[in-house]
């Protein structure tokens, strides 16, 4: 092999290793569940921003939904929640790491909650207004046609 | 040109990892002591950090010897570098254990726990990992009577 061969053969190993290797890199296709890792951040930053359109459109109408104490088992019920919580809080979503699968994601993130008022009945713990409460969860997301329909948290540690 | 799915080859396929879970679920120490690094990090619950092989199989060691825990891979996903899988474990008590790291228990009591946990790969073996519980079940022995 000339060095002219060898390199366009480095080059086209390069190319192939950077497509295994990568994810949402160029030229590949989304995961089977229809959602990748920058649906997920688009999600999450339409979450933080209480765009409730932009982010239950991610839900199927009848996704299931485990919290930390908190069970729901339709759109409605998540959105019906969540404004409570956005009227009551901010809370801030980050991102440490997304792992996608085919039909399955996996997400570690930081859930920063700050409170506007008291809420003692509090599912996961009273909470008093100015208090912020910082977890870090994993949280285990299932899709089919580019929606949600499993969506089940749990607590690793309170930061 | 085929499309290349953007998820990656797992770095693990998930027989190997049910291979890990068979010889951990065997007491095989040297079989899953293998999948480990050696400078390995486990993190449980946020909490109890162990690390490298010795420290994790000490651990186990005591668990073992206290129950009998058997694991069985309920999700697994793969990428090309780390894996995340849901574990559902189920420790049936062989004596009472007040202190277990699970939650009292009394002889013969069961306890389920589901978890979600991702490891870290570091040529092809674990070298951190991280659990956090979703879910626990327990059925102690009056209740299994009922």
């Amino acid at each position: 092999m000339d060095r002219r061969t060898f390199g366009t053969a480095l080059i086209a190993a390069g190319a192939s290793l950077s497509a295994f290797g990568a994810t949402n890199g160029p030229g590949c296709v989304k995961p089977a569940g229809g959602l990748d890792e920058q649906d997920f951040r688009d999600y999450i930053a339409a979450f933080n921003r209480s765009d409730f359109d932009g982010f239950s459109k991610y839900y199927t109408d009848d996704v299931k939904f485990v919290g930390r104490g908190r069970n729901f088992t339709s759109k409605a019920q998540v959105l019906a929640f969540y404004r409570e919580v956005k009227s009551r809080m901010r809370e801030t979503i980050k991102i440490n790491d997304v792992i996608v699968g085919e039909t399955d994601m996996v997400a570690n993130i930081v859930t920063e909650l700050f409170a506007f008022r008291d809420w003692p009945e509090l599912v996961t713990g009273a909470i008093k207004k100015g208090e912020t409460i910082v977890s870090e969860n994993f949280v285990w997301y299932e899709m089919k046609g580019g929606k949600f329909v499993n969506i089940r948290s749990a607590g690793y540690r309170r930061l | 040109m085929n499309a290349v799915s953007c998820t990656g080859t797992p770095g693990m396929s998930r027989e190997r990892f049910q291979a890990y879970m068979d010889a951990f679920n065997n007491d095989d120490y040297s079989g899953f002591g293998d999948y480990y690094d050696p400078d390995v990090v486990l993190v449980i619950a946020g909490k109890r950090e162990l690390r490298g092989r010795q420290a994790i199989f000490d651990f186990y060691k005591v668990v073992k010897a206290q129950t009998t825990r058997t694991i069985q891979v309920n999700r697994f996903i793969g990428t090309p570098d780390r894996i995340a899988v849901e574990l559902e474990s189920e420790f049936l008590a062989l004596e009472d254990l007040p202190d277990f790291s699970a939650g009292p228990m009394k002889k013969g009591g069961r306890i389920f726990i589901n978890t979600f946990v991702i490891y870290e790969l570091k040529n092809g073996r674990f070298a951190r990992i991280r659990s956090a519980e979703f879910r626990k079940i327990d059925r102690q022995v009056a209740a299994e009577k009922a």
